[in-house]
Order: structure tokens, then sequence, then C-alpha cells
């Protein structure tokens, strides 16, 4: 029964996480966003899987601590990328992904890439 | 294990709300601080799912030191243009949403699907349970993360470590802002490192030596150092270097370069690739390791490649 | 331990010890460190492939644990031919390299000790038999190419990284909880699980799709192009010719080896997939206006085609598809290093300034032509035993379906590639660029015209690669 509650709260929050990084143009947020997304499927690893004569399953734990190192490596490079980029081009989002140009058209102009940023 | 099940829902919805003004709150900075939160609750669920490593660790460096990293890079933001790192609305929308409960929906199907199907333990678990006593270990999580499945976290410090030359590629550019927001001159601080500082060394190795038996290790150690570390940037005990030392390099090194000697070292004497070598030799990786998990997140908050003490 | 598993560590071991060496070196040395890492970790692949030959697979086990307890590496025909082309094409990477970073930049100096956390990456990530290993090998591997991306510091570049950074971040999640679901239901994270009659499907889609992201497959491309295209020459050849093809040999791992037998009705819609992606590359191949963009979709484009294997699970059509993974990333990593030339001297890429290439710089056009040869599959070029292969193969059981799209993959290419070289020589010479910045040393130029050249070469003499991919893979149709 405690397990599914917290599968539960761990599905809440990748949904959440989900969400926000729809919403958010900022990158931090979705770097976020990404983060609980993270946090809530380590929950599900260390809730899903079986105990070992009462004590918990040592490997998945392990697992989780190693995904937890490797995600805290990657949020910081992350945010020295998110800061130069900031820097360069003075708003802290990326292009939308459809490339104009596919489509026949030209690449957005300048003032247009700024309005984008301002909106958030 | 057998907590009345309020108190688990009340700690999920506390994780839920949490998380909630993490995703959708509309400052920025407010978010940063509720994730801290968040993390700092997660660890508290750790305890409670008995993953007591899992807990430290995620206390540590989950909600610490990635709160603290996300910290700096917003106050660097505003130091660039305070305008425009205001400028951080979120735009919902209802397919947004939609989608949201979607993947909500989507992964508690699968969790409790999973749940209530496979109810056998895993086979790679019973095996460590039985091989830890020839390891000497009385802590399974070294015993998994150390001897049967050392590469990996071999290669997970080798991320670390990646990290840092990756924020080089960054920091060599330009000027990244100095975290010092109090200096010796208010008296509270120097009663706080004095106190702290030692306190922390404390800790950490403590943490190091009982890792082989009882929850803790080298990431948990490294990481209160790393905090350490982090407290002495904040109040300019120390201050970040623009010119790299060899001796910073070496402790950013070390860490991997200790897991390779494990790796190494069995096959000089004809044994297989990171045969185990008894309890010594996972306490000096450890140890090193522990060196370089402090050394590269104190160095990634600091955006500078070195450290050099800062004049009180 | 036997001495062919001792090269195995050697694989690892030797890029990641030069990694570390780079750290601790001041920067005007690293260069020549990470060039010596470079060429002594390939000489590893002679003794080990003549191991291979003998013995189908090489197998190593970490600390003498057996999986499930313990970690294993193994080493077979497949992971061999991408080595093979990781090696290749990280040589004749080395001159352009060694002249766009040279120390007096400030972004050289992490870009050497990264370049060799990249081989490390790669080369773990096509020996790992361990589902949660292979995790943290393509993590490393993201990790380090999104920071090489960055090192050209444009904010094209920086975005293109952010984007396939966060898009990678995604796909690890997913195949993160795939791993989970898969150690729920069998105890054990080994890549090979004997005695499982299904794989849970959820835990394989999951995979796949995470690992989708990471090979760029359509729909879950869209950080490539731009990754690709604004990366600096040595890194967007490396990354074309590796780091896309280890998800992808990830995949087909994952897909014929841990689930043992999936669904038929998953590899139709796979292949589907795989035939719009081959379709949506390529025309977006020929639409384009840029000559690095045009070659990024090509990838896309391939990419989607080598999915076709899935439907097709013969012995044949896995020599075909392996044989193209070789031909087909020598070739891109060929056409990634001239079009580096070619911004270097022209100032753009785009194809506006393409009139009048071949007396300009008839090195870069030529390679051009031999690696757009075997992109679209003209004999005798290795492009064109890869698709006969997989030709036979759909013919064989009788997938008409299958084998129109394969000879259709090759006319689209040839659409896109002939556009190139139309452009290039046989269009009147405007004058569109009047300035020619000074030309990179001729050894880079060289070098991607040989690489060109393999990959021509190699369909005259296929029988030994052949051969080598002829034990195929568990699950397959003999």
């Amino acid at each position: 029964m405690t397990s599914a509650v917290f599968v539960l709260v761990a599905a809440a929050i990748f949904g959440l996480g989900v969400h926000g990084l729809l919403v958010s143009a900022h990158i931090m947020r979705k770097l976020l966003a990404l983060n609980l997304m993270l946090s809530a499927l380590f929950l599900l690893l260390i809730v899903v899987p079986a105990t070992i004569d009462g004590r918990p399953d040592p490997v998945p734990q392990a697992l989780v601590l190693t995904g937890i190192v490797i995600a805290v490596s990657t949020t910081a490079f992350a945010l020295a990328l998110m800061v130069r980029l900031f820097r360069k081009q003075g708003h802290a989002s990326i292009h939308p992904d459809i490339d104009p140009r596919l489509l026949g058209r030209k690449a957005p102009s300048k003032a247009n890439k700024t309005a984008q940023g301002d909106d958030r | 294990m057998s907590a009345p099940l309020a108190v688990d829902v009340l700690l999920g919805l506390i994780l839920v709300g949490l998380a909630a003004q993490v995703a959708i709150g509309e400052h920025l900075f407010r978010a940063i601080v509720f994730y801290v939160a968040f993390g700092l609750s997660m660890s508290v669920i750790w305890a409670r799912l008995g993953a007591p490593d899992l807990a430290l660790a995620d206390a540590a460096i989950g909600a610490g030191l990635t709160g603290a990293l996300m910290m700096v890079a917003f106050r660097r933001l505003v130091e660039i243009d305070p305008k425009q790192a205001q400028a951080q609305g979120t735009r919902s929308s209802a397919l947004a949403v939609l989608i949201g409960v979607l993947a909500a929906g989507m992964v508690a199907t699968i969790g409790l699907t999973a749940l209530t199907l496979e109810q056998q333990p895993g086979r790679a678990g019973l095996q460590v349970m039985e091989t830890l006593g020839d390891t000497g270990l009385g802590n399974p999580i070294t015993g998994v993360l150390l001897v049967f499945r050392g590469f990996d976290t071999l290669i997970e410090m080798t991320v670390l470590l990646t990290a840092f030359v990756g924020s080089r590629v960054m920091t060599t550019r330009s000027r990244f802002y100095v975290a010092t927001i109090a200096g010796f001159q208010l008296p509270l601080v120097r009663t706080l490192v004095a106190v702290i500082l030692p306190l922390a060394a404390l800790i950490a190795m403590h943490l190091l030596w009982i890792g082989s038996d009882q929850p803790g290790g080298a990431f948990q150690a490294g990481s209160v150092l790393a905090g350490a570390g982090v407290l002495l940037l904040l109040t300019g005990t120390l201050l970040p270097a623009s010119k790299s030392r060899a001796l910073v390099r070496l402790a950013l090194v070390a860490g991997v370069a200790s897991l390779c000697v494990l790796v190494l070292a069995p096959m000089l004497r004809g044994q297989v690739a990171m045969a185990y070598l008894g309890r010594g030799s996972l306490l000096f990786a450890e140890a090193l390791m522990m060196v370089s998990i402090a050394t590269s997140l104190t160095l990634l908050f600091a955006g500078r490649p070195s450290l050099k003490v800062g004049r009180p | 331990m036997t001495p062919a598993a001792q090269l195995l560590i050697g694989l690892v071991f030797v890029p990641l010890s030069t990694a570390l060496v780079a750290v601790l070196l001041p920067p005007r040395r690293r260069r020549w460190a990470v060039v010596l890492g470079g060429l002594a970790w390939p000489c590893l692949l002679v003794p080990l492939s003549m191991a291979v030959a003998r013995e189908q697979s090489v197998v190593m086990v970490f600390g003498g644990w057996a999986p499930p307890l313990g970690i294993g590496w193994r080493l077979d025909a497949l992971g061999l031919v991408v080595l093979w082309v990781h090696a290749l094409a990280g040589i004749a990477a080395l001159p352009s390299a060694w002249r766009r970073f040279d120390p007096d930049l400030p972004e050289s100096g992490p870009f050497w000790s990264l370049w060799m956390i990249l081989a490390t990456g790669v080369n773990l990530a096509l020996l790992a038999a361990d589902l949660f290993n292979l995790y943290v090998a393509l993590e490393l591997t993201t990790l380090a190419a999104v920071a090489l991306i960055a090192t050209d510091d444009g904010i094209a570049a920086l975005a293109a990284a952010m984007r396939y950074l966060l898009l990678a971040v995604l796909g690890s999640l997913m195949y993160v909880l795939g791993v989970g679901l898969v150690y729920a239901q069998t105890g054990s994270l080994a890549m090979h699980q004997p005695g499982i009659e299904a794989l849970n499907n959820v835990a394989l889609v999951l995979m796949l799709t995470g690992l989708m992201v990471k090979a760029a497959i359509f729909p879950l491309h869209v950080w490539l192009p731009h990754a690709y295209s604004n990366a600096p020459g040595p890194v967007a050849a490396i990354m074309a010719a590796v780091v896309g093809k280890a998800a992808l040999v990830a995949f087909w791992r994952i897909w014929f080896e841990t689930a043992e037998a999936p669904p038929a009705q998953l590899a139709d819609f796979l292949g589907l997939i795989g035939a719009a992606a081959l379709v949506y590359g390529a025309i977006a191949a020929y639409l384009q206006p840029r000559l690095k963009m045009v070659i990024a979709y090509s990838s896309i484009s391939h990419f989607g085609f080598l999915l076709l294997l899935l439907p097709l699970a013969s012995q044949q059509a896995f020599q075909g598809a392996g044989f193209h993974l070789l031909a087909h990333g020598l070739a891109k990593a060929a056409m990634f290093l001239a079009a580096a030339n070619i911004v270097v001297v022209l100032g753009s890429d785009s194809i506006r300034h393409l009139p009048g290439l071949d007396k300009r710089m008839p090195l870069e056009a030529f390679t051009l032509a031999l690696a757009g040869v075997t992109l679209i599959g003209l004999p005798p070029s290795g492009g064109f035993t890869g698709k006969w292969m997989l030709l036979s193969a759909a013919w064989e059981t009788g997938g008409w379906f299958w084998l129109v799209l394969i000879v259709l993959s090759g006319l689209m290419s040839a659409a896109y590639v002939f556009r190139i070289l139309a452009l290039t020589c046989f269009h009147p010479a405007r004058r569109a660029v009047h300035h020619l910045h000074p030309r990179p040393p001729k050894i880079t130029s060289l070098a991607a015209l040989t690489l060109a050249l393999l990959a021509v070469v190699i369909g005259l003499y296929p029988h030994p690669v052949l051969d080598l991919l002829g034990a195929g893979m568990p699950g397959m149709v003999r």
C-alpha cells in the first residue's frame, strides 16, 4: 500500500515536470522540470522492486545514487552553458524547433528573436 | 517500516505540493528555493523507504549542491542583465496540461502494473546479499558501487570530471560572477567558518570511514566537503582564481585515477580486471574520490578553474 | 584474463588515461598527449579484429563477478565495425582539429581533453553488455559531445548544444525507466537475458524511444541538424561518424539480444518510422541552403534507412546494415571534414558559394563527390554493397514495401547529392565570393579524401567484413 502511494506521488511529480518542461521558455525552468522528472523516476525505481529478506534491494539504490551524481554533473554543465548563452544572445531560451528555412521561409530576424524572449 | 499509511500520504502530499511550486510558480528564484525544499523532502522519503545512503546523498548533492549551483547561476544571469533575467513567466496552455496529465497517468499505470505483477526479488540483488560476506563489507550499497559494479562508478566519476572540463569551455571566455556575499568583516561569519569547517571535515571523514559497513561513503563525504567549500567561497575565505594550479588539477583527477588503479592493478598481478583487493583498496579509492568530488563541485560553483585563499 | 580481454580494457583505458593526463598537463602539451592517445588505441583494433574473426566475440567480466552480479563487456563483429569507423574517422579528424584548436585559443585547452573523453565514451558504449553500463556510457558520450559542440562560441552552436543536451536528458529519462522495468521483471541488468520468454513491451518501447532520441531517428531528430551544422568541423565529423551510430548499435542490440522475440507489429511499425525518417531526411536535405545542413539531414535519412533492419531481420540484412554502417560512417566523416575546409576558405557553407568549387578546392570537391557515390549506393562503393545485401534480404522474405523503399532511398540520395555536385561542377562560376581566406594545410583535405576513398574501396573488397558480420545476431533468421 505504501508503495502504491509513492507510485502515485512519483507519477504526479513526473506529470508536473512534463508540464513545466513544456510551458517554460527559460532554460533554467526547463532544467528544474527535468530534475523533477528525474527525481520522480528515481522514486519509482526504488519503490517498485521487491525487498530482499525485508531489506531493500541494494542494486536499484546504487543505480539511483549513480543517477543522482550524473544528474548533478549534467545540471552543473547545463547551467554554465545557459549562462554563456544568455551572455551571448541576451535571453535564456532556445529557438523554436521547426527550422523555418525548411519550410522555404527565411530565418527569423534578430528583432523577432528578442521579442520572443521578452514575452517570458 | 510499519509507520501508518497516513504519514506516507502526508509526506507524499508535501512532496507533490513542493514539486508544484517548482514547476508552476512564477518567480524563478522562488522555484529554485522550493526545489531545495523538494530535495530535502525527498531525502526524508528515502529514509522512510529504507535507503539511508540515498537520503544522505540526495540531501547533500540533490538538494544542497544542485540548489547552490542553480542559485549562483541565477545570480550570474542577474549580473549580466538584471531586467532580462527577471523575465521568466510561464505560458500555460490546455495542451500542455493535457500532456502533463497523460504523462502522469502513463507513469502511474506503468508503476502500479509493475508493482502488482512482479514481486520476486531481483536476482542481482539476491546475489549481492549472498556474496557480500565474501568481500568483508557490511554495507551492500558500497559493495555494489565499488566492488560488483565498480566500473559504473568509474564512469560516473568521469562524468563529473567531464562536467567540469566542459564548463571550462564556457568559463575560459568570460568572467563569471564571484559569489562572495559576506566577508570576514562580519563577526558572525568568522565564527561560522571556525565552527562549520572542522565540523564538516569531521563529518566527512566519519562518513568516509563508516561507509564500508554503515550508510555513508565517498559520495556523501565528498558532497559534505563540497558544501563546506561552497561556504568558504560564499564568505570569501576562498576565492576563485583564474590561473589553474597543478595541485587542483591533481585533486580533480584523483578520483577517476584511483578507480583506474583498482581496475588495472589486479591485471598486473595476473588477475581479472578490477578483481577485489580488500577493504583497504576500497578505502583508498573512496578517499581520493571524496577529494575529487569535493573539488569538482566546489569549482563548478566557483566558475573558475582554481581557488586561492582570501584575505580576511 | 585472456590476452584479447586485456586488449578490450585498453580500448577504454587508453583514451581514458590520455584524457586524465591531458587534464593534468598544461594546455600547450595537451595536443601532443591526445594525438598520441588517439593514434595508440586504434592499434589495438588489429589484434582484436583477428580475435573476433576467430572466436566471433571477445568477452570480459569485471572482477570475475559474473552477470547479473557484475558488469560484462562484449566485443562482437558489429561493435568491431563501428570501432573501426571511430578509429579511422578519429585519426582523419586529427589534422583538422590540430589546425582549428591551436593552444592560443582559450577553448582549445578543454577541447583536447574532451576529445579523448568522447572517444572513451563511444568505445565503452560499443563494448557494453550491461544495460546500466550502457546508460552511463551514453551519458558520458552525450556530455562530452555537447561540450565539444559548445567549443564553437557562436550563438547557433551554443543554442544547438543546449537543445541537444535537453533532448538527450529526456531520452535518458525514458531509457532509465525502461531499464528499471527490465530489472523489475527479470532481476538482471545484463543485455543478454537468457530464459525470458518475452521482455515487457513497455520497457522495450521506453528503452528504444530513449535511444531513438540519441540516434536522432525521426521524429525525435530535431537536435541533430543544428548540432552537426554548427559544431566545429572535426567535432561534426566524429559525431556524424560514431556518436549517433553508437546509440543505433545499442538500439539493435536491445532489440535482438535483450528482447529476443519482439512482436512483429512493433518491428513493422519501427520499419515504417525508419521509412518516414528516410523520406523526410532526403526531402529536407534537398531543400537546405547550407552544405552542412544538407549533410546533416542526409544523416537523418540514413539512420532511418538503418532502422529497416528490424522488419527484415535476417543474417543477410544484418550483413548489409552493418556494412552500411561502415561505409556511411566513413563517407559522412569525409564530407564533414571537407565541408569544414570549405567553410574556412569561402567563409560560409551556403550553397550559393559552391559554384566553381571544383576549380578552387578540387580536393574537397572530389571528396564530396566520392562520398556522395557511397551515400547514393552506386557500385562499386561500400554503400552499394550494403544496399545490395538489404535488397536481397527484402527480396527473399518477400518484403516488397521495403524493397521499393530501399531503391527509393538510393534515388532520393542521388537527388540531393547531384544537386550539390551540379552546383559545384557544372554551374557557371558566379563570382559570389571575392575574398578567399587562406587554405588549411593540405593534409586536412587529404585526410578527408582518404576516408571517402576508403568508403569506396571497401566496396571492392567486401568479403572480410561481410564474413565477420556473418555470425548475425541472436534471433535472426539465417
